[in-house]
């Protein structure tokens, strides 16, 4: 009878047969190495309405996301939501200068004018990770880490 | 360790996109597994795998210890996928003896055609053994072999139970292959 190692070596060899990593996949990871930006602060994240613990969460989640994340004075609070197939971020920003900016990894940059209350909207993004910069007085930039929608 | 990852990592921190690219080659097996374990389909698999990459690009210089490099990315990983089959309503609870029903997103027909008909048998009964069992060995079909460690990160339990948990399912996996004689046959090594 076979060994359970030699067992696991040709599942692992049909896996790779069978399951490879497919080029597409290898190359969006390699790729996500170009979203580095190294002068950016990582805001926390401190709430997340699509977390929680696999006990408390039952059937399909429905309704927009809601997140807040916060670093020193500045804190941002997003709601995004998927539209006719597209994604739409509605936010508010406090404790922070000039436009924000929404960046869709591997499809680019989206600047949306952040008004006296704070609010910004961007729509039609791409259906895909996300992540929100803002400026802050100082001059640093902080960064949202990536969200899924 | 086949790959230097305090190197590897170092020259990434300071911008080195083919040392990075090293590190996905050496890992990213790892990473498609942990998806493919939970059953994702090609697409789900496909972010999952892209959001763990990108939160190891926005914590670079947080990973301080080299060798937990791949654990973090397998924690990482787990947690990626646990949060989409949360978010599709999917995640159920995990025991050996569930056997799911949803339709099997990996084998697409014509390339299980394309195996001899002893690796198609031995992979569909892979496809029959319990969730956690699936996942469990789908993580050590990672390629290079992970280490106890990552595996323990990927499933989320203790080093210790790995081994016997291993063995238990490849007897899972043997009742299965043993249910079909011609197959089972072949694994003794006789001539068919």
């Amino acid at each position: 009878m076979t060994s359970d190692d030699e067992l696991m070596e040709q599942l692992r060899r049909i896996a790779g047969e069978l399951d490879a990593v497919p080029e597409l996949v290898t190359e969006s990871a390699q790729a996500a190495f170009s979203t580095r930006r190294l002068d950016d602060e990582l805001a926390e994240l401190l709430y997340d309405s699509y977390a929680g613990t696999a006990a408390d969460v039952r059937g399909v989640q429905a309704g927009p996301r809601l997140l807040s994340f916060g670093d020193g004075d500045v804190s941002l609070e997003l709601q995004i939501e998927t539209v006719d197939g597209r994604l739409a971020v509605h936010g508010v920003a406090t404790g922070t200068i000039g436009d924000a900016t929404v960046e869709a990894a591997g499809t680019g940059r989206y600047a949306a004018a952040v008004d006296e209350q704070g609010w910004f909207r961007v729509d039609g993004l791409p259906v895909g990770p996300l992540r929100v910069r803002v400026q802050a007085p100082n001059d640093a930039t902080i960064t949202t880490s990536w969200i899924r929608p | 360790m086949a790959v230097d990852n305090a190197a590897l990592l170092d020259a990434a921190r300071l911008g080195d996109q083919a040392a990075w690219n090293a590190l996905v080659a050496e890992y990213n097996s790892l990473v498609w597994s942990i998806a493919r374990g939970y059953r994702l389909d090609t697409a789900d698999a496909h972010d999952a795998v892209q959001m763990t990459w990108l939160r190891l690009v926005e914590n670079l210089n947080k990973v301080k210890e080299p060798e937990r490099l791949p654990g973090w990315l397998a924690t990482t990983a787990r947690r990626e996928c646990l949060q989409m089959l949360r978010k599709s309503g999917r995640e159920r609870p995990a025991s050996d003896d569930t056997v799911l029903d949803a339709p099997d997103p990996a084998a697409p027909v014509d390339a299980a055609l394309l195996l001899s008909e002893r690796d198609g048998a031995l992979w569909r009964a892979f496809r029959l053994i319990g969730e956690r069992c699936q996942r469990l060995l789908r993580v050590l079909m990672s390629s290079p072999p992970p280490s106890y460690q990552e595996v323990s990160a990927a499933m989320d339990m203790p080093i210790g139970t790995i081994g016997p948990t291993r063995q238990r399912c490849l007897e899972q996996l043997r009742r299965l292959i043993s249910a079909d004689d011609s197959l089972a046959g072949q694994l003794r090594g006789e001539q068919t």
